[in-house]
């Protein structure tokens, strides 16, 4: 009898244990290092020779107020001709997130419509671009290997 | 040993310098980089190229031109910075995540110096009146919105041998920027040739310093168009300040 009392407790707790981890509860989910994501996708060596935009370059070109974000990694082009753009981001709360995401959708669309008659192979890599928000953490992607950067991404999660 | 040193200081006066070598060295960077602190240079694509080198200069620890503003778009034209509206899907003018017209612009900025360039998208025609009255227009917003801001028109960059298109060949791009000339001494606003330095004993743009054997230029071009900048500048500061 206590022997089965025993087994019941132990499976309880194994069960317990199991719900926990699967939920996330009882520790916080650990973000993606964003600044090793984009190194990743260096080391694929599929992106041209990049510039990161420091604060004040991000908020004149983009909007962006990097100093409100946990994470930012903004890489643009040092080949202007080139569309190829990576932006990484974690945002402190959801409404900077909801925010900056409504930025980064227009810097897409700017891209867009300046490529549309200039350049109809920039056009298409832009349309190609992926833009993305996964809670806190957005995502803007614009290369032609712009799926072999977004997996390195997701190997990351 | 001290008669042959003065021997090769008077033989290094005696040979010839380059004159761009002398002017740039007239134009220090770190001398007249600050005049461009309350400039906005605003342009197209080619515009963006000497962007992007400043960019990647800052990376490298240097402030070239300083805390000077860019405001650039590919495929940007006199057309649309004449244009007090412009349509959805149109290429306006992108600044911290907002689109602007150019008055919408020069509103927000409010900027004392002003360097365009601009009308390659539009094409350099044998007879530019359409685009001359493109930049009459924007001209005339300009000052409108900042009456006594000093305007600079910087004419158009010289293109290849490769350049095929016939809406930019290279004697009507001369002769766009003649007639561009004339019309900012009519309106008030400078008119600053960044043309000729770039240009070989042809006329034409070397493909030594194109990035794209047609109309773009490499480093190499920009930096030389980077030292007009200065070179500019420092014409202008020894203006303001005669007696320095």
């Amino acid at each position: 009898m206590k022997n089965t009392l025993f087994k019941r407790l132990i499976l309880a707790l194994c069960l317990m244990t199991l719900a926990l981890a699967l939920t996330g509860c009882g520790q916080p989910q650990k973000a993606v290092d964003l600044a090793k994501a984009y190194q990743g996708m260096v080391d694929t060596g599929r992106l041209p020779a990049m510039i990161a935009l420091d604060a004040e370059e991000a908020l004149n070109l983009i909007g962006l107020e990097t100093d409100q974000m946990a994470q930012a990694v903004v890489m643009i082009s040092q080949d202007s001709l080139l569309a190829d753009e990576v932006i990484l981001l974690e945002a402190r709360d959801k409404a900077i997130a909801d925010n900056a995401f409504q930025l980064l959708e227009g810097r897409m669309k700017a891209k867009g419509d300046e490529a549309r008659a200039y350049s109809p192979e920039q056009y298409a890599i832009i349309n190609k671009g992926i833009l993305k928000q996964e809670g806190l953490v957005l995502l803007l992607l614009v290369s032609p290997e712009v799926d072999a950067l977004y997996a390195v991404y997701n190997g990351m999660k | 040993m001290k008669r042959l040193i003065a021997l090769l200081i008077l033989l290094s006066a005696l040979l010839p310098h380059p004159a761009g070598a002398l002017q740039v060295a007239a134009a220090e960077p770190a001398l007249v980089d600050p005049w461009f602190d309350d400039a906005v240079i605003l342009g197209d694509s080619v515009t963006r190229q000497l962007h992007s080198l400043v960019l990647k200069e800052r990376k490298e620890g240097k402030r070239p031109l300083s805390e000077v503003t860019f405001i650039t778009a590919h495929n940007y034209m006199i057309y649309n910075a004449s244009r007090k509206n412009l349509g959805s899907n149109e290429v306006n003018l992108r600044y911290r995540g907002k689109d602007y017209t150019f008055e919408g612009l020069l509103k927000e900025l409010k900027p004392r110096k002003l360097f365009l360039m601009l009308g390659l998208n539009d094409g350099a025609r044998k007879n530019p009146e359409k685009q001359m009255r493109y930049f009459e227009q924007t001209m005339d917003i300009a000052f409108s919105v900042v009456p006594d801001m000093l305007l600079v028109i910087q004419s158009l960059s010289p293109v290849t041998e490769k350049q095929k298109a016939a809406s930019l060949q290279q004697p009507n791009i001369d002769a766009f920027n003649e007639t561009l000339k004339a019309l900012c001494e009519e309106k008030g606003a400078v008119f600053l040739d960044i043309a000729t330095p770039l240009k070989g004993p042809d006329g034409l743009l070397p493909l030594s310093l194109s990035s794209d054997t047609k109309v773009h230029l490499n480093e190499e071009g920009l930096l030389i168009w980077m030292n007009t900048l200065r070179q500019f500048a420092f014409e202008q500061m020894n203006k303001e300040n005669p007696e320095e």
